[in-house]
């Protein structure tokens, strides 16, 4: 019986001794990001891939494109001016005031990376080039300027769904925004 | 008593009736919605695309097979190959040409329907002009797609897909 007693309870410390030891290794992990659903995934992917539309056609003074972002939402130009807000950034797809083109293509997206950050959200970047046709067409075909440079985001789940929370278009070769941990540090809207 | 029991029945039989309306309404205005597996499957129709265009693969038939039988593809000049026996020429080569790409494409957008999805992409091709100083050179034009998808004994397929030329006339955008 004690023979029993003792296997018992060397069962016992063994199976908590193992716990706390999966408990502390758990706890010491730095920081492990919740996952992202399939579903998160597949709308953060349509969000990027809506992006282009109202931006290239404009079909609506940029409201469209605006509807992209949270409503304190960020965007960061390749000439380092900040937008922060739905009329601002409506502005800033605006800037030229073109007339609604609904066939006009520009912005080509691609190499999409989606990572789950710590806060539940999530951060991304891609590539992008942007297609001008130049001077006139040529046996049918026209010249075409290519200009490649990669968008970095970070996304915010909002109760309509997935927003650019920020959107930062760095400069070709230029360093992007200083980072502290999920967050850039956001100068303030004044303009040069 | 005869009276009482004639209203009850009357009360009785609207009160189903109007079950049955507010559920039939209620199963009208239910939002068509798409599985992550039906984003899955048709993102890979789109991606498999260019391969069976550009590669000529299967004398045409892989190309056909994205389509329903009776799918359509459209040019913006209003030509229309209608039908698997008139989709099947569009990328039938005589010799398969698996390495050559010509068709890039991206931006990919699916929204679902009562009848299935419908999606949009942008593409480009790429066409080799002339040799200079030894350097290929390069014709590069950009459209857009608009597509119908039904979902098929067989899986995704495109009903109808039509490529869009840019405008003529359309300045482009800054960067943005």
């Amino acid at each position: 019986m004690s023979k029993w007693r003792t296997v018992a309870g060397a069962t016992l410390l063994s199976v908590g001794m193992v716990g706390a030891v999966a408990t502390w290794a758990q706890g010491s992990r730095p920081n492990n990001p919740p996952a992202l659903s399939v579903e998160d995934y597949i709308e953060i992917q349509q969000l990027v891939a809506h992006y282009p539309y109202p931006l290239d056609t404009n079909p609506d003074g940029g409201k469209s494109y605006a509807a992209n972002f949270a409503e304190d939402g960020v965007f960061h130009d390749q000439h380092d001016w900040y937008y922060r807000g739905h009329a601002d950034i409506a502005t800033a797809a605006n800037l030229d005031k073109r007339p609604p083109s609904p066939n006009n293509v520009g912005h080509f997206i691609f190499s999409h990376v989606i990572e789950p950050t710590a806060n539940g959200g999530a951060v991304g970047h891609q590539q992008n080039f942007l297609i001008s046709e130049i001077g006139d067409a040529q046996d049918g075909r026209r010249a075409a300027s290519i200009v490649s440079y990669q968008y970095e985001d970070i996304y915010e789940k909002t109760p309509a769904g997935w927003k650019f929370k920020v959107r930062t278009h760095p400069r070709p070769g230029a360093d992007p925004p200083e980072r502290e941990g999920d967050l850039w540090r956001i100068r303030p809207l004044s303009r040069p | 008593m005869a009276n009482w029991k004639k209203v009850a029945g009357v009360a009785v039989f609207g009160v189903v009736m109007l079950a049955i309306g507010l559920k039939a309404g209620k199963a009208q205005q239910k939002k068509a919605t798409l599985t992550p597996q039906d984003y899955i499957d048709i993102q890979q129709l789109v991606a498999r695309y260019p391969y069976a265009l550009d590669g000529g693969l299967e004398n045409g038939k892989a190309y056909a097979d994205l389509f329903t039988d009776d799918g359509e593809f459209h040019q913006q000049t209003g030509r229309v190959w209608k039908g698997r026996a008139e989709i099947l020429t569009i990328a039938k080569k005589d010799v398969e040409t698996p390495n050559a790409l010509g068709h890039f494409i991206m931006n990919h957008v699916i929204e679902p329907t009562a009848e299935g999805a419908v999606g949009k992409q942008y593409l480009f091709t790429i066409s080799p002009l002339d040799d200079k100083s030894g350097r290929r050179t390069f014709a590069v034009t950009p459209y857009h797609y608009e597509d119908v998808y039904r979902k098929t004994p067989a899986g995704w397929r495109f009903k109808t897909r039509t490529v869009v030329e840019k405008a003529e006339s359309t300045a482009q955008r800054t960067n943005r």
